[in-house]
């Protein structure tokens, strides 16, 4: 009877949200499986029943603090369709203002300050410097106060017109609660300008600093690391990448269009499995099938997020960051590209897109006049999809004749992506852990695997189980497979 | 007092207003009219006094139910509290409801400085209403180790 | 509260059943980050560096100077840590509304534990399992726990800071302070201490509510107090200090701060309010009718006068009567 070893990552870091990984090592120390583990839970899909409908962007913000507005705008847009109200166009510009502020913020954040720090400071940094304040001594005092205060452009775009930096308040059924001043106005443009030209400092040092670092190029490089998905995201109605709002384009390994939906028919492609030791629900394609933690045209598992986008769009739609996407696709010779550690270049050209489509959007004498709200008919039903930083969101809605929440059902982003990251972290955990060696080192590159993914474990902690079909594997203490329980 | 229902004694916290329920309430004592003994009294200057958290602390500490008793509409010694009181005991009622709890566990009558008897009725139609509705689920609630309900563990009355 | 070895203060962030915001919101004082970081070692922070459980274990007791501790008590994991985090800072602070109040998580009080697992897993042989074991090794998911409780239900606390998340002006001057090393009294309270209406820029009359408004029924005139207007603003049972952000983007205040010192149930204060402030603008029993139907508008009393707030009101959950006959 062989021993396996049990190594812990507890808690995995430079992400949001709770998580730890299990490593089983057989005797020779090498790795014989590794676990992903969400050990967090908090309940929102149950309180929400009974909740008003136009309390919804609000409560359900604080599922993340780091993505609010995109569980604020997918709120909003849900309630949009429930009352038969869509945006007057000043609304509609205020919101997709504020959206790509977003987008250009939380990708800043996570090139800087989460998973970036591994390679602009480097893997085997010791511990304490892996962080935004190593990255600062890294770079130096003049570009680290350049990087904050450009998050804090996107930070504060989002509160003039949201209300609030964090957990915004003004999307509404029908509008927004306000506008802004010509004052505001000018302050974004010019916090937009400054913006873009950040975004190409950003991709500037991804090419001088990560794409000429062997230890970066090789994960990109190495095979164990590349995953032939599925891929999941929205694009717009001439293919383009669009955060704010699109149909949902699914499409194989070999980059063939598999689905193209609306909002409401996307719920019908997905199902969900659980696994007894983690809360979060793993979902899959329907019509594929699961076919346990694997990747490849037969598995259901496929990927959302900035990887996932570039895969599923014919193009950016916006200049720079076109170009920008036409040096990453002759970099790996056509799509779509499945190695995974691509997610950090991808991210950084949707930075870039993000922060043009503000420069665009405020520049829109629009945003300036008409009304701010349209007037609501009877509440009804609605779905509301819209890309967050870290992929798709669905936020699905019944309301009753009061207008309040009869039936909620959500999927949330990084749960798309929770098969992918458990296999991620088993490739990486078998191509690194060797010999029994788990120094601390070795153990940031297992968890570099996930941080690609940019996940956020609360968000994915939310999805709700609607009327999928839940499949549940009971294993016995062997490993093997003793009974399939479907409900 | 036990806590099956068959022998269920309520312990009731009444609000009274000093310029009538409360006297009317001396009304009854002096009469010797019979009510039951389930009442703690407490005398206030106003039923508009009594706050939402007055009656929700009363609960909380483990009151089975709580009876506020006003002046009659108009008659208020301060001219409008009685209204006040009676809006919030709407808006009370509501959020108990919201939480499980029957509304009928607070109270609102108007009894006036004469009315003795009306007392002795309210007091002894309301204490067998409670005694039907059982102990408080919040009192129950109470006794676990955890001051919170539970679908699976609230209370140890029925024997379930 | 200089600690002798580096001259650095030690200081460290946690998140229980959190969602990031408050670690977001420790960002929001921009370059001051720098100074803080110039002045302190960060010991623990998951979000954003890379200490563990086991470097947390080893540190001593009271070694770590102060302690961000946001995020409510859900599971038994957080209950384990916020215990050690006690035992290892020689001052906590319950940062933001889920460690000080509970949280907009709160309201998951109102359901069981079994009807919370069953909405989201389904018959319960899909439910997680505390320990399951595999492969000849063991995976473990902490208890998800019957009731979510504040920070303080726990452990001792030292600060509040209250706010979903606190405002950036907050987080700053408790930064400068820390720096400073002029920390005021424990069980000192970083909000002021009193209630919204001061400080909201809106001009009040209190009128009669006629009617109640809901955010999106109409749009508020830009410049009078939202709840003389209908809607339902929590502003009269809130802590000020976020400069009354919400109402001034035409959205009423919704009580994330918590209540005022002197309120022990922050719904009922506002439900105090509210009875107060309904009416035809005349009382008289000719009136009650149409007040019933003023009130009658309302919907959700404890998602709206309790949303952030549920767990330390005084009925704190939900309850189910014995003898229910309807």
């Amino acid at each position: 009877m062989s021993e396996t070893r049990q190594v812990s990552i507890d808690p995995i870091t430079r992400l949001e949200g709770h998580g730890k990984i299990e490593l089983f090592l057989d005797d020779a120390g090498n790795l014989a499986d590794a676990f992903f583990q969400i050990p967090e839970l908090r309940g929102f899909e149950e309180f929400c029943r009974g909740r008003q409908g136009e309390d919804m962007p609000q409560i359900t913000e604080r599922i993340c603090g780091v993505c609010p507005e995109a569980h604020h705008f997918a709120s909003t847009k849900a309630l949009d369709v429930c009352y038969d109200a869509p945006p007057p166009p000043r609304a509609r510009l205020l919101r997709e203002l504020l959206y790509n502020a977003y987008t250009f913020s939380d990708h800043l954040l996570h090139f800087y300050y989460l998973g970036g720090p591994d390679f602009l400071v480097g893997p085997y940094a010791p511990p304490l410097e892996r962080n935004i304040l190593g990255v600062v001594n890294k770079v130096g005092l003049e570009l680290g106060a350049e990087v904050i205060k450009h998050r804090a452009y996107g930070q504060k775009i989002i509160e003039i017109v949201g209300g609030r930096p964090i957990h915004p308040v003004t999307g509404i059924p029908g509008g927004q609660s306000k506008g802004i001043t010509p004052e505001e106005r000018d302050e974004i443009e010019a916090m937009t300008a400054s913006a873009v030209e950040f975004a190409k400092v950003t991709l500037e040092i991804f090419h001088n600093v990560l794409l000429t670092d062997e230890s970066f190029t090789k994960f990109v490089s190495d095979k164990s690391q590349h995953m032939p998905t599925y891929y999941m995201g929205l694009v717009d109605e001439t293919g383009a990448i669009n955060f704010y709002d699109g149909e949902v384009r699914i499409v194989g390994p070999d980059g063939s269009q598999f689905a193209q939906v609306g909002a409401d028919g996307i719920l019908n492609l997905i199902d969900e499995r659980t696994e007894p030791w983690t809360y979060v629900k793993i979902p899959y394609l329907k019509d594929i099938g699961w076919k346990g933690f694997e990747a490849g045209v037969d598995s259901g598992v496929y990927r959302v997020g900035p990887l996932a986008r570039l895969n599923v769009c014919t193009q950016i739609g916006t200049p720079l960051a076109q170009a920008e996407y036409e040096r990453f696709c002759e970099y790996f010779g056509g799509g779509p590209v499945h190695a995974t550690f691509a997610f950090h270049w991808a991210r950084l050209i949707e930075m870039l897109s993000a922060a043009e489509r503000t420069a665009t959007i405020i520049a829109d004498p629009q945003i300036m006049e008409g009304p701010l709200r349209t007037p609501l008919g009877e509440p009804g039903s609605g779905v509301g999809v819209i890309e967050a930083a870290r992929g798709v969101l669905i936020h699905d809605y019944a309301l009753d004749d009061r207008g309040r929440i009869d039936d909620v059902n959500l999927i949330v982003a990084t749960t798309h992506n929770v098969a992918a990251i458990s296999l991620s972290i088993k490739d990486m955990a078998k191509a690194v852990i060797k010999d029994g060696n788990v120094e601390e080192g070795i153990l940031n590159l297992v968890e570099m695997s996930f941080r690609n993914y940019d996940p956020c474990l609360a968000c994915a902690t939310h999805a709700l189980p609607g009327e999928m079909p839940l499949v549940i594997d009971v294993h016995a203490a062997d490993g093997s497979l003793r009974e399939r329980i479907e409900r | 007092m036990s806590d099956t229902n068959g022998s269920f004694e309520p312990r009731i916290v009444a609000f009274l207003c000093r310029w009538c329920s409360y006297a009317g309430a001396d009304l009854a004592g002096v009469s010797r009219m019979q009510y039951p003994p389930n009442v703690i009294p407490m005398r206030v200057n106003c039923s508009g006094r009594v706050d939402a958290g007055a009656v929700m602390k009363a609960l909380e500490k483990g009151a089975d139910a709580v009876l506020i008793g006003g002046c009659h509409p108009g008659d208020c010694h301060y001219v409008s509290g009685n209204y006040k009181t009676r809006r919030r005991v709407l808006l009370l009622k509501r959020a108990l409801s919201e939480v499980g709890i029957d509304p009928r566990r607070v109270h609102l009558e108007w009894i006036s400085a004469s009315e003795g008897g009306k007392f002795q009725k309210t007091i002894s139609s309301y204490v067998e209403l409670i005694r039907g509705l059982g102990p408080s689920p919040v009192r129950l609630a109470r006794t676990e180790s955890e001051p919170v309900a539970d679908t699976v563990s609230a209370g140890v009355a029925d024997g379930e | 509260m200089v600690s002798s070895e580096s001259g650095k203060l030690k200081i460290g962030v946690y998140w229980a059943a959190s969602c990031g915001g408050c670690d977001c919101a420790l960002l929001e004082i921009n370059e001051q980050i720098l100074d803080v970081a110039a002045a302190a070692d960060i010991l623990l922070w998951p979000c954003a560096a890379d200490a563990k459980y086991s470097d947390l274990r080893d540190y001593k007791n009271g070694e770590i100077d102060l302690v961000l501790f946001n995020g409510a008590m859900r599971t038994e994991e957080n209950r384990e840590i916020a215990e050690l985090i006690r035992a290892k800072a020689k001052y906590l602070v319950a940062f933001g509304s889920c460690a000080h109040t509970g949280g907009v998580i709160g309201l998951a009080n109102l359901s069981s534990r079994e009807e919370i697992f069953a909405r989201v897993f389904g018959p319960r042989e899909n439910w997680p399992k505390l320990e399951v074991s595999k492969d000849g090794g063991t995976l473990h998911l902490p208890e998800f726990l019957n009731t979510l409780t504040p920070l303080d239900a726990v452990v001792d606390v030292d600060y509040y800071v209250p706010g979903c998340p606190p405002p950036k002006g907050i987080v700053s001057d408790l930064f400068a302070a820390l720096l400073a090393g002029d920390l005021p009294p424990t069980g000192t309270v970083f909000a002021s201490s009193k209630n919204l209406c001061d400080e909201c820029a809106r001009e009040r009359e209190q009128l009669k509510i006629t009617r109640i408004l809901r955010p999106h029924e109409e749009e508020p005139d830009p410049v009078k107090c939202l709840l003389d207007q209908g809607y339902v603003c929590m502003g009269p049972a809130t802590r000020g200090g976020c400069k009354a952000v919400c109402p001034a983007a035409n959205m009423p205040c919704t009580g994330c701060a918590g209540p005022t010192a002197n309120i022990e149930d922050q719904g009922a204060a506002m439900l105090n309010t509210l009875a107060s402030l309904v009416g035809t603008g005349e009382e008289g029993e000719d009136q009650l009718e149409a007040e019933d139907a003023i009130l009658e508008q309302l919907d959700d009393i404890v998602g709206t006068f309790y949303r952030f707030s549920s767990a330390t009101s005084l009925l704190k959950g939900r309850y189910h009567e014995r003898n229910a006959t309807g």
